[in-house]
């Protein structure tokens, strides 16, 4: 982003790839835990097109939604939000009309750095399926993305998907942001050297000295790997794995930040009564998923004075 | 030498500080194993499959290597005047190839009736190490744990066993090696402990 955000806040992405795989379950609960721990938090469902993180969060759709966003007049983001029933929590409600296709990635880039300004302490992007840029900006933009998979092959494989498709995206923006554009585009096309993975390439990037900051700008993207619906001892070990296989294969540091198992009974209760999503942290199941946010909020460092006002 | 990662020294393979003592090589070669198999579902999408088995090779002989004394301290003295690739060669021209056979090689299943386990007795370590083929003396060659505790271990005999840290620190290491959670076996066990 174009300017340094001050650390009093978290920003936060979940995406996947995929659709189904739990992304709105889990953005809506991490946003609860947030604010009950009394972090003042906002989630913005980037689903441009097929909109219901609201749902999740029991919040009848109001037309108050990511729409009425227009670029020429970045203020305009303060009429997206809306306040949910939990204090502390607001939420930026998606669109079911605008297609993602219609809207310039600038401008997107744009509606994701006017958010980020915004005052909260936690911002939590709910991010759509696919690869396109509504998803690989604020992946790549917050402090830390989170890339959610389940067990299955193709859910792996989207994962992995749209970690490629970041990592390339994260290479022209460094590239552009340190004036390295030329340079970096040449080492991609030497008929010569063929990189086999993105890690050999940062490598030979590192070793040249030519780009002196090149590769500590692309590790600031390093996503944690959470694995979502695991249902057998054999599928525990899939996400350190998944984090180690990246870590070899991207050079970045990418780390495994737990797992959720499958809990049929919880899924067949959300279906019937979507306020009982409410109540998720005071049930036994929600015990992994309250270590996974525990985890993952342990990488925020925020204002010390915040914590002198708390105590 | 996998292509794909050729550049690599044993300890970046399986992500391992230059200091690191033998259980966090027998625990990082245990995770990269699961991880680089080349039915493992993390490389979906990700690696060709000849690509998986050669760096999968590598893994092997990285383990190899470090685990064995003599060859990590020659491999060391050689890494610090060279890079990987020469320094893996001339470990191997110096000591002849890694022996990838002398140590057992550890089924990486666990049977169904094992998944299920929630107490893990001293009975259920020993039922799973008989699945996996494996004698008193290659878990204690391996973990260079005496014999007679892994025994006590397994007939949960506490009275020949040392003090509660070192038999929890025993049984990780057990458990590590047969492909259990080793945390939640050694939380498990020690309830049995008095």
């Amino acid at each position: 982003m174009r300017e340094r955000l001050q650390k009093t806040k978290h920003t936060f992405a979940i995406g996947s790839g995929k659709g189904g795989v739990g992304k709105s379950l889990l953005s809506s609960n991490f946003g609860i835990h947030c604010s009950k721990k009394a972090y003042k938090t906002l989630i913005i469902d980037m689903d441009l097109g097929g909109a219901n993180l609201h749902t999740y969060l029991d919040f009848r759709p109001t037309p108050t939604r990511i729409d009425l966003w227009n670029p020429r007049e970045p203020e305009s983001i303060l009429k997206t939000i809306s306040s949910t029933a939990f204090p502390g929590l607001d939420i930026i409600v998606g669109s079911d009309e605008l297609l993602a296709s219609q809207i310039e990635s600038a401008s997107i880039e744009l509606l994701v750095y006017e958010i980020m300004k915004l005052d909260y302490e936690v911002i939590i992007f709910d991010l759509g399926a696919g690869v396109g840029p509504e998803t690989l900006i604020p992946f790549c933009a917050v402090d830390t993305p989170v890339l959610l998979s389940t067990p299955e092959d193709t859910s792996i494989e989207n994962a992995y998907f749209l970690l490629k498709k970041a990592f390339h995206f994260k290479l022209r923006q460094v590239s552009k942001e340190l004036g390295y554009e030329q340079g970096i585009q040449e080492i991609i096309n030497k008929p010569l050297k063929k990189f086999s993975t993105p890690s050999d390439l940062l490598k030979y990037i590192g070793g040249s000295e030519q780009f002196p900051g090149f590769n500590s700008k692309m590790k600031e993207l390093s996503p944690g790997i959470l694995l979502n619906q695991v249902r057998s001892f054999n599928e525990e070990s899939i996400g350190p794995s998944m984090a180690q296989v990246c870590r070899h294969y991207f050079g970045l540091d990418i780390i495994s930040v737990g797992l959720i198992q499958y809990d049929s009974s919880m899924w067949v209760a959300s279906r019937k009564n979507k306020s009982k999503m409410m109540n998720y942290l005071d049930l036994k199941f929600c015990g992994q998923m309250s270590s996974v946010f525990q985890n993952l909020l342990k990488s925020v460092t925020f204002n010390p004075q915040r914590n002198k006002i708390r105590a | 030498m996998s292509q794909t990662f050729d550049e690599l020294d044993y300890y970046e393979i399986l992500e391992l500080h230059p200091n690191s003592s033998y259980q966090e090589v027998e625990e990082a070669y245990q995770l990269a194993k699961k991880s680089f198999h080349p039915q493992s579902s993390a490389l979906y999408g990700i690696l060709a499959q000849d690509q998986a088995q050669d760096f999968y090779k590598t893994i092997e002989e990285a383990y190899h290597t470090l685990i064995q004394p003599r060859r990590r301290q020659e491999y060391d003295q050689i890494l610090r005047r060279t890079d990987a690739n020469e320094a893996r060669l001339l470990t191997n021209q110096k000591l002849g190839a890694t022996q990838l056979k002398s140590v057992p090689q550890i089924k990486n299943e666990i049977p169904n009736w094992a998944l299920e386990e929630e107490s893990f007795s001293g009975a259920f370590f020993q039922k799973l190490r008989h699945h996996k083929g494996l004698t008193l003396e290659d878990i204690s060659h391996k973990l260079k744990i005496k014999k007679s505790y892994i025994l006590a271990i397994e007939s949960e005999d506490f009275e020949s066993l040392p003090s509660a840290v070192y038999v929890r620190g025993y049984v990780k290491s057990i458990a590590s090696i047969l492909g259990l959670d080793s945390e939640k076996a050694a939380n498990q066990f020690m309830t049995h402990y008095k």
